[in-house]
């Protein structure tokens, strides 16, 4: 063992004191002195802690020359207590020094040694089931959604689903005779109520039960039904619908809006208008965004238009504002609906709906490694 | 609607439909762009070579096959022998020759063979095998005319593009080659083509009185005597071909055309057959009528219907009787044409289970300048093909339709599209479209417009401004930002709390290590009994459900997940963690409904193990994740034992949840029973756990947060238990009387150890609890009476100190 030069100082003092004791021309000191050098030679075979301690042992214990020395002490004069005792103190301190010294390096390395020969392996897995968890496809995209418009000054409210035909229906201007109200297309209760076909009916629900001040901008999402089942339709799935109503709220507010929402969305795209017809939007537009998967050029998917349709959208219909509570000639405003369902197949390319409502643990577990929208 | 583009470039001149596939696709993006989604899709779906116009010379049969024939085949050079099955295989008829290297669709390429001992040298095809159709039921017949040996893909004007229009319910006027080219004609301001009209000299009288008693605006008839039919023009076979319409005879087939043609419905009389005058009226209650479907029908008072002195002869605007159809004896025929209200029609078909495609026009509105155009084009094609007599055309007119004068303003323009257009540009745009516009102020303009008579779609200020706006291009809307005055009313600032806690417990809930799920809201009647908390109210049934075995709304999410876990079980997954936070559905007494959004976990292991067996299901540690998850909520849980335990969990491992005094869920080991309804393996185990989340969230938002305290640094002192504990006592009876007991000092109660030996007595397990303190000067003096009240509290409870 090599020592520090703090210790090899202490050696030295040590040394010298044994000099000292030497000096003294007392048998008893000279054993002793002779002692302490064989010991302080034999220091530097020690290696651990054990015979470190042994080594004190040996040196200190009551039967060494050292403990014998200072116990002859007692029967001498008071000039000789006081040399010699200073000569053995000039041995004892430097060496119980070494001692403490030598005891924590060695400590240390002993810790450190047993450490590594305890190191777990953590690649193991702990806990199974943290592994599993996970929040699904339709969910983390309406976080999302709910988090982007939020951040546009949307306030987000929800409605019912069981709800009366004039929420559903009547307020929006939907007509009497129309398909859509057909128990062919839409689920009917036994309490006289229907499933929502859409969530639109929370635009009603929303402006006469929170009556909120002009300009106001609301955005809903949840669960719709509709008596359809194939590979892109279910008998339920998810909707978002989006309002903006003031005195000034018009087209060019639509249109920004949409298109801020589909590239946040899917990132850097085309986005194209087109004309399109529903009862509670007058004029009335689908929103269509350039093929995901040839980019437009023209493939399968978009049937070679280059475009997939993703919303429908429109000026809220004078009949719907009056519902609403509003005078039409003053106060105007957009909507905008789309299929959360739709918009996350489109972005992550599955091509049956089912999948969704299948729950199967290894469709859903992917998810969870899948990026954000670009946009957030 | 389907039309090709040779027939689309008769009605209107826009030079792009002279310019092949691409110019077909410029004006299916144009009109896709204006709101009539069109695309340009080839005729053939896959190319086609080697396949001549052929005649079939003679066809007898096979000497050792019952089913098949062996023809002979013209090319007009050349005779060859083809073995062909088809059962309308003849001789005499034009035919769809593969010769030998001929190349198919679906990469069948044809070789010479011999089938059962004959040589073939060729085959006959039908539409199916050149893709022109899904189904057929025989090889194709071609028209006679076409010229021997003659390119069939040339032949039959194959190599062209046609266009595919899907038509919006508003739009019926677009149904037709008419309305197509019309909109064709003012988006480009090319001219649209009229077909002409060639006068027909009446040499019969006219068909029988007509009374219009009933939502119809005007009624065409003419009689007609017909003596021989040709084949119709070309034109008119392909446009029913490419429609998917089946010949039927040619009077029907030319009805059908013009239908295609000019959006105009027609309907055809055996002449001979009428009894009397005509009239249109509503149904009478017990009225019953027979279609042509042989579909007989009870007739109520919301059909119109048309009549004859006997009674209803055909469902008006949707399907003709069987009493006077045109049959093969047919001398005499009346042809209809009419203008049927739309809101008379709408809906009847469908609710008939009909599919008529003449009410598809009449429900979305037909020009009611039509009937007059179309019996006259009628006439002048019969005139080109067949021998006939007519009678003039008649044609009563009912009440006129209102037609408004609908005004539009700049300033309303601007409001609603966020820029404005120059009178001209407004001016130029409606008229494109049939609209007469007058001008009535420049600056800032005021017009007033009225639709033509084909729209039934326009009639206020908003529809004028979609028309200009869908003209002049959408890409022209200004893309801007709108600036809100939003603030935090109460309201919303509660609602926007709401929306936050619900998104914390899904993502609380994920990181815990359940995975989210979801189902659908319907459940079968069976599952949806086996899980109804205590004291719930009734389930919402479907009138009309899709799968009639599931036709009810669910009131728990614990019977979806059991099922999905099952179902994960048959994938061989040994664990399942799910979560679901979805709507519940219930109806009190008076059928008013009510929805509550529930959260509930499920934890279901099978039998194989995991390396740190510490980590299995356990009631407790679902307890604890329960607590751990509502504590996020800043709310403090209580369990206790549900009492009675409800049927579908383990009598001894079931809790209610309580929030204070209120009860907001409940946990506990799923009965072992339901494992096999649930296809659960048998050594299974499953925990489930389920929160009224309004509840939740309403104590989040209402519950007032206790003070803080501030950091104590008294001294703290412990001491360690060693109990002997009854097996039926629980951990929390000690917890309270720890509580109860030790008062203010009492810092943490924490149990160490967990035993049961040989060497306890019966009955009994070890527990080692350390009890920590915490106060102002301490000492085992001050403690002692306390601990000996827990000690003798315990004692109570049979829970000794062991020695």
């Amino acid at each position: 063992m090599r020592f520090t030069s703090d210790q090899e100082a202490l050696v030295q003092l040590a040394a010298s004191g044994a000099s000292l004791l030497e000096g003294l021309s007392l048998p008893e000191a000279k054993s002793a002195a002779s002692a302490v050098r064989s010991s302080l030679a034999q220091l530097s075979e020690v290696s651990a802690l054990e015979g470190l301690r042994a080594w004190k042992a040996a040196l200190f214990s009551d039967e060494a020359p050292l403990a014998l020395l200072s116990r002859s002490l007692k029967d001498r004069t008071l000039e000789e207590k006081r040399t010699l005792g200073q000569a053995v103190q000039s041995v004892r301190k430097p060496l119980l020094e070494l001692f403490s010294l030598l005891e924590a390096q060695f400590e240390e390395a002993r810790l450190l040694l047993q450490a590594q020969s305890e190191m777990q392996d953590a690649s193991l897995p702990a806990l199974e089931v943290l592994s599993l968890g996970g929040v699904h496809p339709i969910q983390s995209l309406t976080l999302e959604l709910k988090a982007l418009f939020g951040s546009l000054g949307f306030e987000i409210a929800d409605g019912l689903e069981m709800d009366t035909p004039w929420f559903s229906f009547d307020a929006l201007n939907v007509p009497e005779d129309h398909p859509a109200r057909a128990e062919s297309d839409t689920f009917y209760l036994e309490n006289g109520r229907l499933l929502r076909p859409h969530t639109s009916n929370v635009q009603i629900h929303f402006t006469l039960e929170c009556k909120p001040q002009i300009p106001f901008a609301v955005a809903s999402f949840g669960r719709v039904y509709r008596r359809d089942l194939d590979a892109t339709h279910s008998p339920m799935f998810h909707q978002m619908e989006a309002l903006v109503v003031g005195e000034d709220i018009h087209m060019g507010h639509l249109r920004f809006t949409i298109e801020s929402m589909l590239k946040a969305l899917f990132g850097s795209l085309s986005v194209r208008f087109r004309p399109s017809f529903f009862p509670f939007t007058e004029p009335s537009m689908e929103a269509d965004i350039s093929c995901l998967f040839c980019k437009g050029s023209g493939c399968s998917v978009c049937k070679g238009s280059g475009y997939l349709e993703v919303l429908g959208s429109g000026m809220v219909h004078p009949h719907v504002l009056k519902e609403m509570g509003f005078d039409p000639s003053k106060v105007q405003g957009f909507a905008f609906g789309a299929g959360i369902e739709r918009l996350l197949m489109l972005r992550e390319g599955v091509s049956d709906l089912r999948l969704f409502y299948e729950n199967h643990p290894h469709f859903l577990s992917q998810f969870q490694s899948r990026r954000l929208g670009e946009g957030s | 609607m389907r039309i090709r583009q040779s027939i689309l470039s008769t009605y209107v001149a826009d030079p792009r439909l002279k310019n092949g596939a691409s110019g077909l696709r410029e004006v299916a993006e144009a009109l896709s762009l204006s709101g009539l989604e069109a695309r340009a899709v080839p005729l053939l779906s896959e190319p086609i070579s080697g396949v001549v116009v052929g005649e079939v010379l003679e066809a007898k049969p096979h000497p050792n096959a019952d089913r098949l024939r062996v023809c002979q085949v013209s090319d007009g050079t050349d005779v060859f022998t083809v073995v062909c099955g088809a059962p309308n295989a003849r001789a005499g008829i034009k035919v769809a020759f593969s010769k030998v290297g001929a190349k198919l669709p679906f990469g069948v390429k044809i070789r010479a063979s011999k089938i059962r001992d004959v040589s073939s040298e060729g085959m006959l095809c039908s539409g199916r095998e050149l893709r022109l159709s899904e189904e057929s039921d025989g090889i194709l017949e071609l028209p006679s005319t076409l010229p021997l040996g003659m390119d069939f893909v040339e032949a039959m004007g194959l190599g062209e593009s046609l266009l595919e229009v899907e038509v919006t319910p508003n739009r019926g006027d677009c149904l037709s080659v008419l309305g197509v080219a019309r909109e064709i004609a003012a988006l480009s301001g090319e001219k649209l083509i009229l077909p002409s009209t060639l006068p027909v000299k009446p040499e019969l009288p006219s068909g029988p009185k007509v009374t219009l008693e009933a939502a119809t605006r005007a009624f065409g008839s003419v009689l007609l005597e017909i003596s021989s039919v040709s084949a119709l023009p070309p034109l008119m076979e392909k446009l029913l071909l490419d429609n998917g319409f089946r010949p039927k005879s040619p009077l029907v087939d030319l009805t059908n055309a013009l239908m295609l043609l000019l959006g105009q419905p027609l309907h055809a009389y055996d002449a001979d057959l009428l009894k009397g005058d005509l009239s249109v009226r509503w149904a009478r209650e017990g009225e019953k009528i027979t279609l042509l479907n042989a579909q007989e029908v009870a007739l109520s008072g919301s059909h119109l219907v048309v009549c004859d002195a006997a009674g209803p002869v055909g469902l008006a605007g949707i399907m003709g009787g069987a009493r006077t159809a045109v049959s093969e004896r047919t001398t005499r025929v009346l042809l209809e044409a009419a203008h049927f209200e739309p809101s008379a029609i709408k809906n009847r078909a469908r609710a008939l289970k009909l599919s008529s495609e003449a009410s598809a026009r009449f429900e979305r509105g037909v020009d009611p300048e039509l009937p007059r155009v179309a019996l006259e084009q009628a006439l002048s094609v019969l005139s080109g093909v067949a021998v006939f007599k007519s009678g003039p055309v008649q044609l009563i007119q009912g009440p006129p339709k209102p037609s408004d004068e609908i005004p539009l303003e700049e300033g309303h323009l601007k409001r609603v599209l966020g820029r404005v257009f120059s009178v001209e540009e407004v001016e130029s745009s409606l008229a494109s479209l049939g609209f007469s516009v007058r001008v009535i102020e420049r600056s800032p303009w005021r017009i007033e417009a009225r639709a033509p008579s084909h729209r039934f779609d326009v009639s206020m200020s908003e529809d004028l401004i979609e028309e200009i706006i869908r003209v002049r291009g959408l890409s022209l809307l200004p893309p801007e930002p709108f600036a809100l005055k939003a603030s935090f009313e109460p309201g919303r600032l509660l609602r926007a709390r709401a929306s936050a806690l619900f998104e914390r417990a899904v993502r609380l809930s994920s990181a815990l290590g359940y995975l989210e799920v979801m189902n659908y809201s319907f459940i079968s009647r069976e599952d949806e009994a086996l899980f109804v908390w205590e004291g719930e109210d009734a389930p919402v049934h479907l009138l009309n459900p899709m799968d009639q075995t599931q036709d009810r709304l669910r009131r728990s999410l614990l019977p979806s997940l059991m099922r999905l876990s099952g179902v994960n079980f048959s994938y061989q997954e040994e664990v399942s963690r799910l979560f679901e936070l979805a709507r519940t559905y219930t109806q009190d007494a008076d059928g008013q409904p009510r929805e509550r959004l529930r959260l509930a976990f499920l934890w279901a292991e099978g039998r194989e193990k995991f390396w740190n067996a510490a980590q299995g299901p356990s009631l407790s540690l679902l307890k604890d994740e329960m607590a751990s998850l509502l504590r996020s909520f800043a709310l403090e849980a209580r369990f206790a034992p549900l009492e009675p335990s409800p049927s579908f969990l383990h009598p001894k491992a079931a809790l209610g949840v309580y929030l204070g005094k209120r009860e907001v869920g409940l946990l506990g080991q799923v009965h072992p029973s339901l494992k096999k309804y649930f296809d659960f393996p048998l050594h299974s185990k499953a925990f489930v756990a389920e929160l009224d989340f309004d509840a939740v969230v309403s104590s989040a938002l209402h519950t007032q947060s206790p003070k803080l305290r501030p950091v104590s640094k008294q001294p703290v002192a412990k001491r360690d238990y060693s109990l002997l504990v009854p097996k039926e006592r629980a951990y929390s009876e000690i917890l309270a009387v720890a509580t109860s007991t030790l008062g203010a000092w009492l810092l943490e109660v924490r149990p160490f150890d967990l035993y049961e030996e040989a060497s306890l007595p019966e009955g009994m397990f070890g527990l080692s609890v350390r009890l920590r303190f915490q106060g102002e000067e301490i000492t085992h003096e001050k403690l002692l009476p306390f601990l000996e009240k827990f000690e003798q509290q315990l004692l109570e409870l049979g829970i000794q100190k062991r020695a």
